[in-house]
């Protein structure tokens, strides 16, 4: 699981707009509006600069957020890289 | 095959019929419509028999047009008026790219629109029919039309849907009788009686407003008011339109201009009188 690659098309394919501490996103490609909250556009940024796995993210996302990074963040970043699959915002090699 | 053909603002009809009668009531009720532009429709509503023989044994009519939906249930000719006015609103609902659309009642004055979203209860239709008799113009009762180019309101001023309790009052409000549809009792949607705006609505249906206040009414309850985040005024009109997806990044900037520069709220209110003064009281503070 760990060892899949993950990658996005955010920021290219997608129109963002900050609101009330939110993140809405326009995907061009699917015509979807997401409304994220935190870390999910963090999540896309690094992923959308570069793609890599499920553990390097993790690592990335808990060094930019100043978080530990350890069993319980990798579970929750793996949860959340399943719904951006599941929305399309997010794809797999 | 019988047939009207109408403009209500950007909407050009032609809605036809297998029967007379739906097309005479609805002649009636928009009594005073321009024709088409040039004497093109460009958008065409039918109600016709679901099956051949549905036309003379136990009529049913079925809602259709250029746009329809397979799942729609036909209803008894004795609602033919309702059914006209379905499809015609369903055309618009599934085929309309220029707007935007917001499922709201809206009222103008002094070149303000005051938009009323919500749910068939809601009262919006009422409040916009009450506002619309009393020193606002109606602009619209289930569409509100917003243009993705600079964001103002297109007026669509099609026939106010009035439901039950509704009827009785707007019926005192108004001494024209000419202006009420007929009665159509145990429709789908309960009692039921179609009003014709009046006729400045109707002489200014070309004319756009900017929006400036959004209300969220909720009928039935004791006067509260409250705000609304951006971020839920977003997602509760975007769930409302029903071409927000296929208007698509057009649709994605309006609603987020909408969102964050209209101020909206949202209020409960037991009766129209407590339910316009909260309005007023809101208008003056933003000052419509």
């Amino acid at each position: 699981m760990t060892a899949q690659i993950y990658r996005t098309d955010f920021p290219n394919q997608c129109r963002t707009h900050a609101i009330d501490g939110v993140t809405l996103i326009f995907h061009r490609p699917s015509g979807m509006t997401h409304f994220l909250a935190s870390p999910i556009p963090d999540m896309l940024a690094l992923l959308g600069a570069t793609p890599m796995n499920a553990t390097d993210l993790t690592a990335a996302l808990c060094g930019q957020l100043g978080m530990p990074h350890d069993a319980e963040a990798l579970a929750v970043v793996e949860a959340r890289l399943a719904e951006l699959i599941a929305s399309g915002l997010v794809q797999t090699d | 095959m019988h047939a009207l053909s109408l403009r209500v603002g950007a909407i050009s009809y032609r809605v036809g019929s297998a029967w007379p009668g739906p097309i005479a009531a609805l002649r009636h009720l928009y009594a005073g419509y321009p024709a088409p532009e040039a004497g093109f429709a460009e958008v065409t509503a039918r109600i016709d028999p679901p099956r051949p023989w549905r036309r003379w044994i136990r009529p049913q009519v079925a809602i259709g047009g250029d746009h329809s939906l397979p799942d729609t249930v036909p209803m008894a000719l004795r609602h033919g008026l309702l059914a006209a006015e379905m499809a015609m609103n369903m055309q618009v609902a599934l085929g309309e790219r220029r707007h935007l659309l917001l499922h709201a009642a809206a009222v103008e004055r002094g070149g303000k629109v005051l938009i009323l979203p919500g749910e068939s209860g809601s009262g919006k239709s009422t409040l916009a029919a009450l506002l619309g008799e009393s020193g606002w113009r109606l602009m619209s009762d289930e569409f509100v039309m917003i243009d993705p180019a600079d964001g103002t309101a297109q007026p669509f001023p099609r026939a106010i849907s009035l439901k039950n309790g509704a009827i009785a009052e707007m019926e005192t409000h108004i001494a024209d009788p000419a202006r009420f549809g007929p009665h159509l009792s145990q429709t789908p949607k309960g009692d039921l009686r179609h009003l014709r705006p009046n006729a400045e609505a109707i002489a200014r249906m070309d004319e756009p407003a900017t929006p400036a206040l959004i209300l969220f009414p909720s009928f039935g309850f004791e006067p509260a008011s409250d705000g609304i985040s951006r971020s839920e005024l977003f997602a509760r009109l975007t769930e409302g339109s029903t071409n927000y997806v296929a208007l698509g990044q057009a649709g994605f900037e309006t609603m987020i201009r909408l969102a964050e520069t209209i101020p909206a709220a949202r209020f409960a209110y037991p009766d129209s009188a407590t339910g316009i003064a909260i309005v007023e009281q809101f208008c003056a503070e933003v000052g419509i």
